[in-house]
């Protein structure tokens, strides 16, 4: 089981690469059909190559409640998953990462409890940008079980008396966030126009959620009319009538409604509505922004004050096309294998993030080595050999991963619902991200690069945040670049 | 099974370059394996020119491939005087050789975003990788140089000392005294992952030596699971072997006890052995999947067996199963039993109601309940491919495999072993589907209740055929402390 921190959402997809149908009175009706690529017009896949998985087109169909249900089907498979994609985007402005922590505490509570019943079924809990998932996973033969445990799960883990106990344990579970984790927070919620809480929660935020507020959080996060479930089953939906049945009809939030009718419409966030146009340096420079209780942060035994303090600095990059996504995760993938730097790919919008430890001797210079390095990069064009290990190394790692992790499509589907723009292309997005990448040039990445990644030139849209500051690094930092406290 | 995630940092970039002898078509396995039809419930199996046994499965799940390099030595042929050897051995064939860097066998797994692990057990190493599809090839090469003179020389030797001696120990299940008092083999007895200090003063000749004997293609098998057609997959390693001289296969000792055709006339044997409650028995199970399964079904059946009219009347069998792909166990403890007879009267009274199970139903329906148990249990286990390629690593061998006429195709369920009994003839469609292992289906009618008798019938008999020897205490070793009592003072 995945361990949960405070920290959530777009946050919680960013810390852990930085710290380390059918008869269910399924609304189909209501649904536009959807025809998926299949990447027809460019001849057949070779799957081996461009390396996805051998799937087809899921059956869509919407359950009573309003949540929409994409259902894979792999012939004869023994295992069963279940994934339940909660976003946490919709309402960004009222929902809090202390609410969603306490939610998803309860959630853990209920299903612990009934999935300890049926024979290997566990769960896992993950984040992704702009939402929170849960996925069950077992046997087949289980699927009916499982799905009701589901089910009986999203309609009483919002109990008040149950949200109250989440609560306690998850502000008895509480650590302050390091350095990088609190720079993580601040570097998001500045690019995305968020407000802090809604990145993470602070144990003051988990102390303060009342009934109401807790209420509210689950109503926001769980309304079905927002969410999406996805399965991987060894069998078609229609075999599973009933328990789809029960799962449409206890999950609800009693209000009624359809809600946005494709998934993509769903889970993508909003770009946000003003974007940063500014540079680290040249003629707007953006300030450093430094984050309130940095300073007082105690320094824990035997840490170096190198460990303690980080600059992180980052921008969103428009990833509206195949080609934009792949290069923006190419590009990362080079520069990864010099800098701390991660991506987040949510569709048409992608968040870069570069981590730079700084020390109390001289701060500035880290930073500037770590962006000199950028520019370096950027200035010239990458050798071929070393652009195709990258994506090599991305690609089959997703794929072993999956593997290992019990070869769950669900997943893997999720996944390609951040790296598509509409519905029609998830299908095949995960091959054509393949594909696009292993087909990239030098000349294309030097030129993404050079727009994208340097961050005193190219397309404007840089901004800097700071974490764990020593008031000697504030001064010294301070003679160099307009500090701002967040 | 030890399994060492190997976490040797020595990636080498070298690109994969082709055999630097060229293949040798060999016409005559390629027709064999060509006309035969890979249905996807049928795995090949067949025992190339120069020795070595190729196992193909097919699982296209995923665009991953599983390839499995196991060779039929262990633990258990250490020899005498330098315990751990064939530990620190399989670290100095991850050294490389002329073709291949140190390191570069885990590398090319690891370029690739895959992941390459280690298992070394008693009686079967294995060189276990899990690769994109897309880099197969580039693995496949690895297995087929891999054995072929590996480098040594003293500092990798040192090397290799050294990653083996920072593994960490296991605790066995059983006692190591006590497993080789099971299977009679004194090999058995000592720690494999103890290094002894003599091992680090071997010579090169002496390791050059001990690894040309130990680790041999033509005692090794090696299994691929891929998303491609088993004959394909088998086309992809032919010719990575070809360049190899035409050998016989090695005769391989199936895993079994000592003195396994006969059952002896008196037992259990007894073993002493210090701070044993006398309570327990201990069988060698034959390594191979089959039977392991089926001492599976027995553990699970002995654990839920009612109480007959004579025993005890808080008599209760605790079964547990000790798994290992070559030298498994099976370990029954008596609870309630006479203290003045001991636990054996209990343990064989409830065995030999399991052999003759065909007369009281409901202890047969429970047989047949544990085999469609363990069967759903194996299947959904080895449902991904590395797990699955580590599965059939285990397979029995075939005898008539090196036969020029042999079909190379086996169902794949046999070569796994599940646990099935024979079909009925005539059997409803319903009983039918139950056949592949899915648990025992309501019975509705008379009828049906026949057929579902039949089915459990059919199981106990599948289930005493299977493993004859567990069925009996004699064959069992009896624990006992061989601590001297303080006596009354």
């Amino acid at each position: 089981m995945i361990r949960r921190s405070a920290i959530l959402l777009w946050l919680a997809a960013i810390t852990p690469f930085l710290v380390g149908g059918g008869g269910c009175r399924c609304k189909e009706e209501t649904l536009a059909p959807i025809v998926f690529d299949d990447d027809s017009e460019s001849g057949s896949l070779d799957l081996a190559r461009v390396l996805a998985p051998a799937w087809q087109a899921p059956a869509i169909s919407q359950l009573d409640n309003g949540a929409l249900m994409h259902w894979l089907v792999e012939p004869g498979d023994p295992a069963f998953h279940l994934r339940v994609l909660l976003p946490t985007s919709v309402h960004a402005d009222k929902l809090g990462a202390a609410g969603t922590s306490a939610v998803l505490e309860a959630l853990e509570l209920r299903l612990a409890i009934r999935l300890r019943r049926i024979e290997d079924a566990h769960y896992d809990l993950h984040s992704r940008a702009g939402r929170v998932e849960f996925a069950v996973h077992g046997r087949d033969r289980d699927a009916a079980a499982l799905i009701t445990a589901v089910a009986d799960t999203l309609a009483d883990a919002g109990d008040p008396k149950l949200l109250a106990v989440a609560q306690g344990k998850v502000v008895a579970k509480h650590r302050e966030a390091d350095a990088s984790a609190m720079a993580a927070a601040g570097l998001v919620s500045v690019l995305l126009d968020y407000r802090l809480a809604h990145e993470y929660a602070s144990k003051s935020d988990l102390v303060e959620l009342n009934r109401p507020r807790l209420e509210r959080a689950w109503t926001l996060l769980s309304d079905p009319r927002h969410c999406m479930v996805v399965v991987h089953s060894g069998r078609p939906a229609e075999q599973l009538t009933d328990a789809l049945g029960v799962l449409g009809s206890r999950w609800k939030i009693g209000v009624l409604g359809s809600g946005k009718p494709t998934a993509t419409l769903r889970l993508h966030a909003d770009p946000p509505k003003q974007r940063a146009n500014t540079w680290l340096f040249g003629p707007t420079p953006a300030p450093l922004q430094v984050l309130p209780d940095s300073t007082d942060l105690p320094l824990r035994p035997g840490a170096s004050s190198r460990g303690r303090a980080v600059i992180m600095f980052g921008r969103l990059i428009p990833t509206e096309s195949v080609e934009a996504r792949a290069l923006a995760r190419i590009s990362q993938r080079l520069l990864q294998e010099e800098l701390d730097a991660r991506l987040i790919v949510a569709g048409p919008i992608s968040l870069l993030a570069v981590r730079v430890h700084v020390s109390e001797g001289d701060p500035w210079s880290e930073v500037l080595a770590a962006i000199e390095r950028m520019q370096a990069m950027a200035g010239k064009p990458q050798l071929e050999p070393r652009i195709r290990q990258a994506a090599d190394l991305w690609l089959g790692a997703r794929m072993v991963d999956a593997s290992v992790g019990g070869e769950d499509w669900t997943a893997l589907w999720s996944e390609s619902i951040d790296l598509a723009q509409e519905d029609r292309e998830i299908f095949a997005a995960l091959a054509r991200e393949a594909r696009t990448m292993l087909e990239l040039d030098p000349e294309q990445i030097q030129a993404f690069q050079t727009k994208w990644l340097d961050p005193s030139a190219g397309e404007p849209g840089w901004v800097w945040v700071a974490s764990g500051l020593t008031s000697t690094m504030r001064a010294k930092l301070a003679a160099k670049v307009e500090l701002l406290d967040m | 099974m030890l399994r060492v995630l190997l976490t040797l940092g020595i990636a080498s970039l070298l690109r994969p370059i082709p055999p630097a002898n060229p293949p040798v078509h060999d016409e005559r396995l390629v027709e064999t394996v060509a006309d035969a039809d890979a249905a996807p419930t049928e795995v090949i199996d067949v025992v190339l020119p120069c020795g070595l046994r190729v196992i193909t499965a097919r699982d296209a799940s995923l665009p991953v491939a599983a390839v499995v390099l196991a060779i039929e030595v262990g633990t258990r042929d250490d020899p005498d005087k330098l315990p751990g050897l064939v530990h620190v051995l399989a670290y100095q064939l991850q050294q490389g050789n002329r073709e291949l860097g140190p390191g570069e066998a885990i590398a090319t797994a690891h370029d690739g975003g895959g992941l390459a692990a280690m298992a070394v057990g008693p009686g079967q190493v294995r060189f276990e990788s899990l690769v994109p599809s897309s880099r197969l090839d580039a693995q496949l090469r690895v297995e087929a140089l891999r054995l072929r003179a590996p480098n040594v020389n003293r500092s990798l030797w040192l090397k290799s000392v050294s990653y083996a001696r920072s593994d960490e120990r296991e605790r066995p299940l059983v006692a190591r005294e006590l497993i080789a008092a099971a299977w009679q083999d004194p090999g058995l007895g000592h720690d494999g992952r103890a290094v002894d200090k003599a091992l680090g003063d071997l010579l090169d000749q002496s390791v050059e030596a001990q690894l040309a004997k130990l680790f041999d293609y033509r005692a090794a098998t090696l299994v691929v699971v891929g998303p491609e057609d088993p004959r394909e997959l088998l086309d992809r390693v032919t010719p990575l072997f070809a360049d190899l001289p035409a050998r016989p296969r090695k005769t391989l000792a199936p895993a079994l006890p000592a003195g396994s055709a006969t059952i002896p006339a008196s037992g259990p044997a007894t073993v002493e052995f210090a701070k044993q409650r006398g309570d327990s028995l201990i069988w060698a199970v034959p390594g191979e999947p089959r039977a392991r399964a089926w001492a599976q079904v027995l553990c699970g059946t002995l654990n839920r067996q009612l109480a007959g009219p004579g025993d005890p009347a808080k008599a209760r069998l605790r079964c547990t199963y000790a798994d290992d792909p070559r030298r498994p166990l099976l370990v029954v403890r008596a609870l309630g039993f006479d203290p003045a007879q001991g636990p054996e009267p209990l343990i064989a009274s409830r065995l030999e109601r399991i052999t003759k199970a065909d007369r009281e139903p409901e202890l047969a329906a429970l047989i047949e309940n544990q085999r469609a148990r363990i069967f759903a249990d194996l299947e959904f286990d080895l449902r991904s491919p590395l797990e699955l390629a580590s599965y059939l690593s285990g397979a029995s061998e075939r005898r008539d495999a090196m036969q020029p006429d042999v079909r190379p195709t086996r169902p794949r369920n046999e070569v796994l072993g599940l646990p099935m009994r024979e079909q009925v003839p005539g059997l409803s469609a319903t009983h039918s589907h139950d056949l592949t292992g899915s648990m025992t289906p309501e019975v509705h009618s008379e009828a049906a209740m026949a057929e579902a008798g039949e089915l459990a019938r059919l199981a106990v008999v599948a289930l005493v055929e299977a493993v004859p020897r567990l069925l009996d205490t004699r064959a069992a070793v009896l624990p006992i402390d061989g601590e001297p009592k303080a006596g009354p003072s």
